[in-house]
C-alpha cells in the first residue's frame, strides 16, 4: 500500500523547530491524519500551530534566560574581540615589509602567532556558546540559532546594500566577497562549536566514515588557516582566486560538521522500552462510560 | 501531596472527558476527532497535546507510547488515560456545573 507522504519541508519544520522526540506522536498524528486525506493546507496549518504553540510556551517559561543567555554571550563576544585584536594587533602589523623577507624568524614567528591567534579565538568561542547554552538549557539549538543571529545581524544591511548595487561594479562584488566570507566563516565555526557543545556524543555515534570525514575536515580547517597566515606574511603565493578557493574549503568542511551535528538522532520509533507501561485500566471497567 | 486546588479549564475538561470516552483507544487523533464531533469545534493537534502535557503534569492523566505505523511515517503514538485523580476532579468540575447549572432554564425564561 503507497502511504500519502506529507508535505517534507512542513515536517522538517516541526522535527527542527519543535524540538525534542516528544513531539514524535504529534508528528505521527498529523501525518496519519494527512495519509487519511486532510489537505496540505491543513498539515501546514497544523504545523504552525504547533510551531506557534511551542514558542509561545517556551517564551512563557524561559524568556528571561534565553534574552540573557543572547545577551551575556554578546557582550563576551565583544569584550573578547577587542582584546584578542588588541593582544594580537603587532602581528598584522608591517606585514607589507615582513613579506620582502618571508623566511626570516621573525616572519614565522608571527605564523606561528596568528596560527594562536585562531585558536585562542576558537576556543574563546566555544567559551562563549558553551556560556550562552548553560545560561539557558531550555532550547539550545534555538539559543545557538539566534545568538548567531544577534551576532551576524550588524553584518546583514552591509551585504544587502552591496548584493543591490548592479553586479557589473566589480568593486562591490570583491567587497562582498570579502564581507560575506569571515560573515559566513564565522557563523559556520560559531553554529559547529556550539552543535559540539550541545552533542559531543553525537561523534560517538557516527560510522567510521562519517568520523573519518570530519577529522578530515577539521585538518582541512587547521591548514588552511596556516596555509592563509602563510600568505599574509608572504611566505606563499597569494592570489584572490587561491582564497576563494581556501575559504570554500573550510566553509564547506566546518558546514558539514555541523550538519552532521545538527542532524536528529536516530531515535527508535517505539517508546515502549523508555517508559514504564501503565496497568489498563487503572479503572474499574464501569468508571469509563 | 498537599497542593492548592485549581480548577480544571473547558479546555482540560474537555480532552478529559473525550479520553474518557475514548477508553484504551485514546492517542491524539481521535481525541481531537471526539471533541470536533461533539463540540463542533476543531482543536489544533498541537493544542490538544499542549493541553494533554499539561494534564500530566498535574497528575492528571497518564501517558505511554504504543505501536509505530508506516501510515505515521513510523513514529508511535502516545495514549493517554485518566489517572484517579483525573476522574475525581471530572466528577468534581460535573458537580459544580451541575450545581451552578440548576433553574438556568426557568430564570433564563421568567426574568425577561
Amino acid at each position: 500500500m503507497i502511504v500519502r507522504q506529507p508535505p517534507r519541508p512542513a515536517t522538517w519544520l516541526l522535527e527542527r523547530l519543535a524540538g525534542t522526540p516528544d513531539f514524535d506522536p504529534l508528528i505521527g498524528d498529523l501525518a496519519e491524519q494527512y495519509a487519511q486525506g486532510r489537505s496540505r493546507f491543513w498539515y501546514w496549518w497544523q504545523t504552525m500551530g504547533v510551531i506557534g504553540l511551542e514558542l509561545v510556551r517556551s517564551l512563557r517559561r524561559h524568556g528571561l534566560s534565553f534574552a540573557a543567555a543572547v545577551l551575556a554571550g554578546c557582550a563576551l563576544t565583544q569584550l573578547w574581540m577587542f582584546g584578542s585584536s588588541y593582544a594580537f594587533q603587532p602581528l598584522y602589523a608591517n606585514l607589507p615589509q615582513v613579506s620582502a623577507h618571508p623566511w626570516t624568524a621573525a616572519a614565522l614567528l608571527r605564523v606561528a602567532g596568528m596560527q594562536l591567534n585562531a585558536i585562542s579565538n576558537g576556543v574563546l568561542t566555544f567559551a562563549t556558546v558553551w556560556l550562552v547554552i548553560r545560561v539557558h538549557r531550555a532550547h539550545q539549538r534555538a539559543v545557538l540559532m539566534v545568538f548567531v543571529l544577534a551576532l551576524m545581524g550588524p553584518r546583514l544591511p552591509g551585504i544587502v546594500r552591496l548584493l543591490s548595487d548592479p553586479a557589473t561594479d566589480a568593486r562591490s562584488t570583491y567587497a562582498l566577497v570579502r564581507l560575506i566570507v569571515p560573515t559566513a566563516l564565522q557563523t559556520v565555526y560559531t553554529l559547529a562549536e556550539g552543535l559540539w557543545a550541545i552533542r559531543a556524543e553525537r561523534f560517538a555515534e557516527m560510522n567510521r566514515r562519517m568520523r573519518s570525514v570530519t577529522l578530515l575536515a577539521v585538518v582541512l580547517s587547521v591548514l588552511v588557516a596556516i596555509i592563509y597566515h602563510a600568505q599574509l606574511v608572504g611566505a606563499l603565493p597569494r592570489a584572490r582566486p587561491e582564497w576563494i578557493v581556501l575559504d570554500a574549503i573550510d566553509i564547506a568542511g566546518i558546514g558539514y560538521l555541523g550538519y552532521l551535528l545538527w542532524r536528529p538522532r536516530s531515535a527508535p520509533r517505539t517508546g515502549n522500552a523508555q517508559r514504564p507501561p501503565l496497568l489498563w485500566p487503572v479503572l474499574p471497567a464501569g468508571e469509563n462510560r | 501531596m498537599n497542593r492548592t486546588r485549581e480548577f480544571v479549564g473547558q479546555h482540560e475538561l474537555m480532552v478529559m472527558l473525550a479520553v474518557l470516552r475514548l477508553g484504551r483507544e485514546a492517542y491524539g487523533v481521535p481525541i481531537a476527532a471526539e471533541i470536533a464531533a461533539k463540540t463542533g469545534r476543531e482543536m489544533l493537534q498541537g493544542s490538544v497535546y499542549a493541553t494533554l502535557e499539561r494534564l500530566e503534569t498535574k497528575g492528571l492523566v497518564a501517558s505511554r507510547l504504543g505501536e509505530a505505523t508506516a501510515q505515521r511515517g513510523g513514529r508511535a503514538k502516545r495514549y493517554f488515560k485518566l489517572t484517579a485523580e483525573g476522574v475525581r476532579q471530572v466528577r468534581e468540575a460535573q458537580r459544580a456545573l451541575e450545581a451552578l447549572w440548576v433553574r438556568w432554564p426557568q430564570s433564563e425564561g421568567t426574568k425577561s
